[in-house]
């Protein structure tokens, strides 16, 4: 609860007239922090840690500053079958992905906006309500671990 | 998967396209006829470096979601950036991480090999930002490049 009220919140927004906001959440910690959280927030959720893109040492490596910004794909095989049952441009949303960005003290971690998925193709708002309630269900963890 | 399911995927996603409302569409999606997976993936890491981009990773849709041996062979993705582009656009935008790294999706019928990515300019749209949305036209620009360059 401490960790709540000091350091924690957690945005479920949606759409205004197509301006996107994500779904996200935020709190102290640092990057390695951060993915340990994750990870036990998606395993508790039955998803898979697919893969993480340092795109923060990517670009160090390379001589560019550091964004703070690292990504993590994120799944679950029923996902697949959801996306081809519904539309399988949803196909092109998996796995899905999360954004770790880091100011030195917080890591918001963010979805990418799937509500104008929704709205173009309205036939999946079932299957891509699904996956947002369940990346706030991840979040949510996150954020209270 | 289904020859005809497959089929009947495409035509899907090829009408979901053309179908977009007024603005950007969604998907940006070339055939290549006659071809197989293996084949348009090499034609496709070519035609990524020749527009200086790198060529990041390649991976089955289901990856690491089944075992190894279970994976989809037909449909495939494949990560591409730009180092110089990522950079930029992050300095500018941090939402641009939502299109990073670039991505492609391979899926292979009986008639040969679909490639479709989402139109980085359709997602921009979305976040009232002129100046990420000239970036984000600028590689919608190179997205269509490559794809027609992967179908030559």
């Amino acid at each position: 609860m401490k960790k709540l009220i000091l350091s924690c919140w957690l945005v479920l927004a949606s759409t205004t007239h197509g301006f996107a906001t994500p779904l996200s959440a935020s709190k102290t910690a640092d990057m390695r922090i951060a993915l340990d959280d994750l990870s036990l927030a998606l395993a508790d959720n039955g998803y898979q840690l697919i893969k993480v893109q340092t795109i923060d040492q990517a670009l160090v490596k390379r001589g560019y500053a550091d964004p703070g910004i690292r990504l993590a794909f994120i799944g679950k095989e029923a996902h697949i079958q959801q996306a081809l049952a519904s539309n399988p441009a949803l196909l092109n949303l998996l796995p899905l992905r999360l954004t770790l960005e880091t100011d030195g003290q917080h890591v918001r971690i963010s979805s990418d906006d799937l509500t104008s998925w929704r709205e173009r193709f309205p036939e999946t708002n079932g299957v891509v309500q699904g996956w947002e309630d369940e990346l706030a269900a991840i979040l949510a963890d996150y954020a209270n671990q | 998967m289904h020859t005809l399911f497959k089929s009947l995927l495409v035509f899907v996603l090829a009408m979901s396209a053309f179908t977009a409302r007024a603005g950007e569409p969604e998907l940006l999606i070339q055939f290549v006829p006659g071809s197989h997976i293996e084949a348009v993936t090499e034609k496709l890491k070519a035609a990524i470096n020749t527009h200086n981009f790198t060529f990041v990773r390649q991976q089955a849709i289901d990856s690491r979601m089944v075992p190894p041996d279970w994976e989809a062979a037909s449909i495939r993705i494949v990560y591409f950036c730009n180092f110089d582009k990522m950079d930029n656009a992050l300095r500018q935008d941090k939402r641009a991480a939502q299109l990073m790294p670039c991505r492609i999706t391979l899926i292979e019928d009986s008639r040969g090999v679909n490639l479709i990515a989402v139109n980085p300019a359709w997602v921009s749209e979305q976040w009232n930002a002129p100046e990420s949305h000239e970036k984000c036209l600028n590689l919608k620009h190179d997205y269509v490049a490559i794809l027609e360059e992967t179908a030559l």
